[in-house]
């Protein structure tokens, strides 16, 4: 009986998978974004013009990571709030409230 | 660069939660250290005389994507000036100036600035996260 409560084809053991995986999501949208600018300037102008096509990348890589970030904290948020729920019913479950 | 913030004292999946906490303020420490090497080249964009001799020479700092950030000078040649009456003035009349264009520097400011705000932004929703998670 434990194990259809916490074990691994349970709610609550999917949920905190959706939370580790929304958190490993978020540590490598934070590393991407750190090393976003490697440099303090484009270069010369040749280097600029070359680099041009670079830094626009970067910068709609900057964008995509950005709305990657929105989504993943909403959906971390909404995990938590299911997991958060779901502990409570057990709980209740356990305490025989009604 | 300022030593990054570590968690040694932390269990595991804490300290993997905060990860995302460090690495966004290693990024901002790394932005900060570009933006005072723009700020000094803005600083001295006039300056004919140093003490190594010769004009100042635009510096570029330059992250090895370790967390560490080397600086190095801008090879171009600065800007000549005919100007016989300054002190730094030449046999010739001619000054020569940092090779620091203020144009690119404002520039590279704004990236900077701009990629320093990704990174607190990401911060901020590690934090949020963090929170989430204790409400649990």
């Amino acid at each position: 009986m434990l194990k259809s409560l916490f074990g691994p084809d349970s709610l609550t053991h999917m949920l905190r998978g959706g939370l580790e995986e929304a958190s490993a999501t978020h540590r490598a949208i934070a590393a991407r974004v750190a090393g976003a600018v490697e440099a303090s300037t484009s270069g010369d102008f040749a280097g600029q013009l070359e680099a041009h096509g670079r830094a626009q990348s970067s910068e709609a890589d900057l964008q995509q990571d950005m709305t990657a970030l929105a989504d993943t904290e909403l959906r971390y948020e909404a995990d938590a709030k299911l997991l958060q729920a779901a502990y409570a019913r057990l709980r209740s479950a356990i305490r025989g409230n009604a | 660069m300022p030593s990054p913030i570590r968690f040694p004292f932390l269990a595991r999946p804490v300290r993997r939660l905060m990860g995302p906490l460090q690495t966004s303020a290693e990024g901002m420490a790394l932005q900060q250290k570009f933006i005072e090497v723009i700020s000094r080249n803005i600083a001295n964009a006039e300056t004919t005389r140093t003490p190594e001799g010769g004009a100042y020479r635009r510096e570029v700092a330059v992250s090895d994507g370790s967390g560490s950030v080397e600086t190095v000078e801008d090879a171009r040649p600065g800007r000549q000036v005919y100007d016989p009456g300054h002190p730094d003035a030449d046999a010739n009349g001619f000054v020569s100036y940092p090779n620091v264009e203020l144009n690119t520097e404002l520039v590279d400011m704004m990236v900077a600035r701009r990629v320093h705000e990704a990174n607190a932004t990401v911060f901020q929703s590690a934090k949020a996260m963090l929170r989430k998670a204790l409400d649990i």
